[in-house]
């Protein structure tokens, strides 16, 4: 009976362990992934708000009909949250963001902030 | 249902409802959204072992409801929903298999259900999947705060053997 049990624990160790390989690997792709932008995609509600660029400073104000709360402001280049009204506060404790990858996140006011690149921008703008 | 069992219940519904409660005061120092240490599962895996599978789905539940609507978060309930449920489904399947020093296996793996859970419902919710760049963050958190949790129960359930023992 212990030798199965000690047979078992070593196989969801090594399941555990090849995934947590596999998220550390993860990490690191999406490291050398992540790559500077110039728009931000907020979405609330699950709906896009809208698409606006990071080199013109803006503040946009967030208010729901269940009392979510929530400030976004871009400037100099980055985007940040500067207020909310969720408990946690983690989406206003998110470092300023001017990359792409991991966005910032209220999930209790359902709003997420996202830094892309915009290659119809450029065109746009017949930089190139 | 007896008594014993109904106070049982009762009381440790309490007990998670104020863990819970009281987790979601405390800061943690890195802005990821959907990782804390997740206390109240102690009490999660403790019903499901010593009470039965029905019983800490009940006490889950009731948790989820009460706790979010004292925590003023009515929003972050369908996201405790989707991982705590997820969470006692992984539990309950694996309990016939595990023995009781294998709960912290039981805890890691039902915290990876937790978030991933969570992160199905953000998703769901949002309405966008750029969120699944914290995947991974996600998968080390629950690995970490689960074996934590997991061992927490293991020596739970030590002391109220010794404390049944006495009395």
């Amino acid at each position: 009976m212990e030798s199965k049990s000690a047979k078992s624990t070593k196989f969801w160790v090594i399941l555990i362990g090849i995934l947590l390989v596999a998220a550390v690997a993860g990490m690191l792709v999406i490291q050398s992934l992540r790559e500077e932008g110039a728009q931000v995609v907020i979405t609330w509600n699950g709906e896009v708000d809208g698409t606006y660029s990071l080199a013109e400073d803006r503040t946009f104000v967030f208010e729901g009909e269940k009392g979510g709360y929530n400030v976004v402001t871009i400037e100099d280049g980055y985007v940040f949250m500067a207020e909310a009204n969720c408990p946690d506060q983690i989406c206003v404790k998110h470092k300023p963001l001017n990359e792409t990858a991991d966005p910032i996140v209220c999930l209790p006011n359902s709003l997420v902030v996202e830094v892309i690149t915009d290659e119809t921008e450029n065109q746009l703008d017949g930089v190139s | 249902m007896n008594v014993r069992k109904l106070t049982t219940m009762a009381m440790l519904t309490a007990i998670s409802m104020i863990v819970f409660l009281i987790e979601a005061q405390i800061p943690l120092p890195f802005a990821v959204p959907g990782v804390k240490l997740g206390i109240a599962n102690v009490i999660t895996l403790y019903a499901i072992w010593t009470l039965g599978r029905r019983e800490a789905l009940a006490i889950l539940l009731i948790r989820v409801f009460l706790g979010n609507i004292i925590a003023g978060n009515v929003m972050a309930m369908a996201y405790s929903l989707a991982g705590g449920l997820l969470c006692w489904v992984i539990m309950s399947l694996l309990k016939p298999v595990m023995g009781r020093n294998q709960i912290w296996l039981m805890s890691i793996l039902g915290a990876l259900g937790h978030n991933a859970g969570q992160l199905g419902m953000a998703i769901l919710i949002s309405g966008t999947t750029t969120m699944i760049w914290y995947a991974p963050v996600l998968i080390v958190a629950a690995v970490v705060t689960g074996a934590f949790t997991g061992y927490l129960t293991q020596i739970l359930l030590g002391h109220m053997d010794k404390l049944k023992k006495a009395v």
